[in-house]
């Protein structure tokens, strides 16, 4: 039991730590230490006590508690097949949150790309500033974990709630649909915590009665790690990496470096034939401008740096038809998982031995999931699955159930290592979620029921 | 029958091109009231009530179906209207206020040209500055969809009304997606277009709107507004060669039509008809040349002012859209 206000700010973690959570300066703190909480902060303090368990006396905070709307949370509210799903989703340290339906528009674009703008609802708050309805729970959820002032830690999160996505043709489905879902966030052993995951999704619709789904299974990084490995000019394995995650442009552009390239720019040439110091004061004197000048936007060096490039891509030999054919076999693997990860690891026998141990990571995975009772032989892993979105770093699965030809999408989730930096975080902060469909899960329920 | 109701600009350079367009056309405009008001009709068509707005309120209000036609920009309309749902159509292109809406960047960004260039430097953008490239504009969906289409995804939209070309040099955006008509302003600021940066080729429009019950409107002045509009647009930027066909020569016709975008405006000639050929101004001279080599001539050049065809395509069009 905390006492008084030091002890207080200790174990919130010091003074630095509680400025940057209540978003003040240092010296502020150091003031509260001597005068106490202003009772503006009784509730945030309070709040910051709670979600780290720390216990405080009543006096401190002249009584503030937490009020009840914000620690309800929405297991209350819910009932059938929602409330047996959330049940399940939040035991096993799995916290049941309620983040945010509104959200910064701007963060959450800066996560999925501008492109995305225009199925969000979005809308400004009386000072201007954008914000809109959560199109997932992920984000709002990984905001949640961020705004604690976390930086790492190990949190285990589950929710429920509406989200929000506008259908640009009005047949796709409604424009508002529940999820349930999960995120393990911070500190984690990479391949117990997807297996966690994706075991509590799996299970919780086993617990529902669902036996008649297929699980699609991927790893992004299997692809990544195979370009890494081959042998590849640098410049050629970064444009195949920027352009997988569009299937056309991937192709064009595999087409494209199997022909080698004829000079057509001569500053590139001439810059990639000199050092970079030499190349740096060609491109600014290209520019004309003077040593302190700099152009608008980008800087002169990265603009030498993408000139050197192109410079180079006309030194370089194009791509063998053997180096063509490999990257198109192993992107064309989809099979029964086992099947599939043994094809993959024999087109890579002769490649680095790093990729062979990612793929026998895949297959380790995969003896885990079978060990879970999961029906394999209803499964499928592909080695492309992950391309059509640039959102997932790792392991990801979705479940379809199909019942009379038809595919419900019921749900699914994966890794994504690089969200939460995305978001604002200044490291990598290590993340693997999963989230259900529960109009679809009703659907396929009900679907089930009639047989 | 309610009286159709058409938007004309009120103000700025769409409107002077516009009087310029409708006095040629014969079509006089006439405010109710003084010069302030936002009412008016039209001399020759009693029945066509006018209101006067804004370029962008007239999309705005064409999409809500608050007026039944209306002349405003390509641009304006294609950044409103849904790709998907149309509730507006174009019934005639109208030949002023041209401008195109363009990507465009700084000019010291000597290593890009094309928007393919401009994909990779927005990611390679993304992982040194750690943030999104910032593209200021009004065109927010027309950006948006040319981006996607052209695989750019790593960038952001910085909302601008205006000045959107300073918005770089003052640094709250690094590129610009803009309406342009001389490209003065853009090189005035320091910025370069693209070679495949055009997103849009507009120029005013005449158009109307989907969303309404057509049938409870009269219709009767619509088609002759339409006839004299198509008129006149197909009369501007053209000219008429006059000469004699004396020699004949069975290749003119498809050549003067691949070449010069020519035809016969009295069909096919016979030997000796004096011809009337409509081709555009800008290829009147390299027309003449061609014909001149040919051995035909003398040729007189007269600038038409109206160009009726039989068919009037603005007024077939609404027919087919509102099933009439």
């Amino acid at each position: 039991m905390k006492k008084n206000v030091n002890d207080i700010i200790n174990s919130l973690g010091g003074t630095g730590k509680l400025a940057n959570l209540l978003g003040v300066n240092p010296s502020a703190v150091s003031n509260y230490r001597q005068k106490g909480f202003p009772a503006r902060l009784h509730l945030k303090i309070a709040m910051l006590c709670e979600e780290r368990s720390v216990q405080i006396s009543n006096d401190v905070l002249e009584g503030m508690t937490v009020p009840k709307i914000i620690k309800t949370n929405p297991k209350e509210y819910l009932s059938g097949t929602s409330l047996s799903i959330v049940k399940h989703l939040s035991t096993g340290g799995f916290d049941l949150i309620d983040p945010p339906v509104i959200v910064s528009a701007d963060k959450v674009l800066d996560r999925m790309g501008e492109n995305s703008a225009d199925r969000l609802f979005i809308f400004s708050d009386q000072e201007g500033l954008r914000l809109c309805l959560r199109p997932d729970l992920t984000i709002p959820t990984c905001l949640y974990y961020l705004d604690q002032g976390f930086t790492g830690e190990k949190k285990l999160y589950s929710y429920f709630g509406k989200v929000f996505q506008l259908r640009l043709d009005n047949s796709s489905g409604p424009s508002e649909y529940s999820q349930a879902g999960l995120e393990y966030i911070g500190k984690q052993d990479q391949l117990a915590s997807e297996i966690e995951i994706f075991h509590k999704v799996e299970s919780s619709l086993r617990s529902e009665g669902l036996k008649n789904y297929h699980t699609f299974m991927g790893d992004v990084s299997l692809f990544s790690i195979f370009l890494d490995v081959m042998d590849l000019p640098d410049l050629w394995r970064k444009r195949l990496k920027a352009k997988y995650w569009n299937e056309s442009d991937f192709k064009a552009l595999l087409e494209d470096l199997s022909f080698k390239k004829s000079v057509d720019n001569e500053l590139a040439r001439r810059v990639f034939s000199l050092d970079r110091e030499s190349a740096t004061d060609l491109v600014r004197r290209s520019l004309g401008i003077s040593f302190e000048a700099t152009p608008i936007g980008r800087s002169v060096e990265e603009i030498m740096e993408r000139l050197r490039q192109k410079g180079e891509e006309f030194s370089l030999q194009p791509l063998s038809k053997v180096t063509v054919n490999l990257i198109k076999e192993f992107l064309s693997i989809s099979d029964k998982p086992f099947k599939a990860l043994d094809r993959l690891r024999l087109i890579s026998k002769n490649l680095d031995s790093s990729l062979l141990r990612q793929i026998d990571t895949a297959k380790e995975r995969l003896e885990k999931i079978k060990e879970l009772g999961v029906n394999l032989d209803k499964s499928e892993f592909s080695s492309e699955k992950g391309r059509e979105v640039e959102y997932y770093t790792g392991f990801l699965f979705d479940f379809v159930n199909s019942q009379k030809g038809k595919s419900i999408h019921l749900g699914g989730g994966g890794r994504y290592d690089n969200l939460i930096r995305s978001m604002g975080s200044k490291t990598d902060i290590p993340a693997v979620g999963a989230a259900l469909n529960m109009e679809n899960l009703e659907k396929a329920l009900s679907l089930r029921l009639l047989q | 029958m309610k009286a159709i109701t058409m938007a004309l600009p009120s103000k700025g350079r769409i409107q002077e091109d516009m009087n310029r367009f409708l006095n040629s056309a014969g079509i006089s405009i006439i405010r109710d009231g003084d010069q302030r008001t936002y009412t008016g009709h039209i001399k020759e068509f009693e029945d066509i009530k006018i209101r006067f707005l804004s370029a962008n309120e007239i999309a705005m209000e064409l999409l809500a179906g608050n007026v039944q036609l209306g002349i405003t920009g390509l641009d304006l309309i294609s950044e409103l209207d849904n790709k998907i749902s149309k509730e507006v159509i174009i019934l005639s292109k109208l030949g002023f206020s041209k401008a195109d809406v363009v990507v465009a960047i700084p000019n010291s960004w000597i290593d890009v040209s094309s928007t393919q260039d401009l994909a990779e430097v927005t990611r390679d953008f993304l992982h040194i500055h750690e943030r999104r490239l910032r593209v200021a504009t009004k065109f927010e969906r027309l950006t948006r969809n040319f981006f996607n289409e052209k695989g750019i995804n790593n960038y952001r939209i910085v909302e601008s009304t205006g000045a959107t070309e300073g918005s770089p040099s003052a640094g709250t955006s690094e590129l610009i997606v803009d309406i342009t008509s001389s490209g003065k302003t853009l090189e005035a600021n320091n910025l370069r277009v693209l070679n495949d940066g055009v997103i849009l080729k507009s120029e005013a429009c005449i158009f109307a709107s989907k969303s309404l019950n057509w049938d409870k409107f009269n219709l009767n002045p619509v088609e002759k507004l339409l006839r004299t509009i198509s008129a006149r647009s197909e009369a501007i930027n053209k000219v008429e060669m006059l000469f004699e066909y004396l020699s004949y020569d069975d290749s003119l016709e498809l050549d003067l039509f691949r070449k010069f975008n020519g035809i016969f405006s009295g069909g096919t000639p016979n030997l000796g008809d004096a011809v009337s050929l409509i081709t555009p101004e800008k290829k009147s001279s390299s027309c003449s040349q061609y014909l001149t080599s040919k051995g035909y001539g003398p040729i007189r050049i007269n600038k038409p002012n109206l160009i009726y065809f039989n068919i009037d395509s603005a007024w077939q069009k609404l027919k087919t859209e509102i099933d009439l």
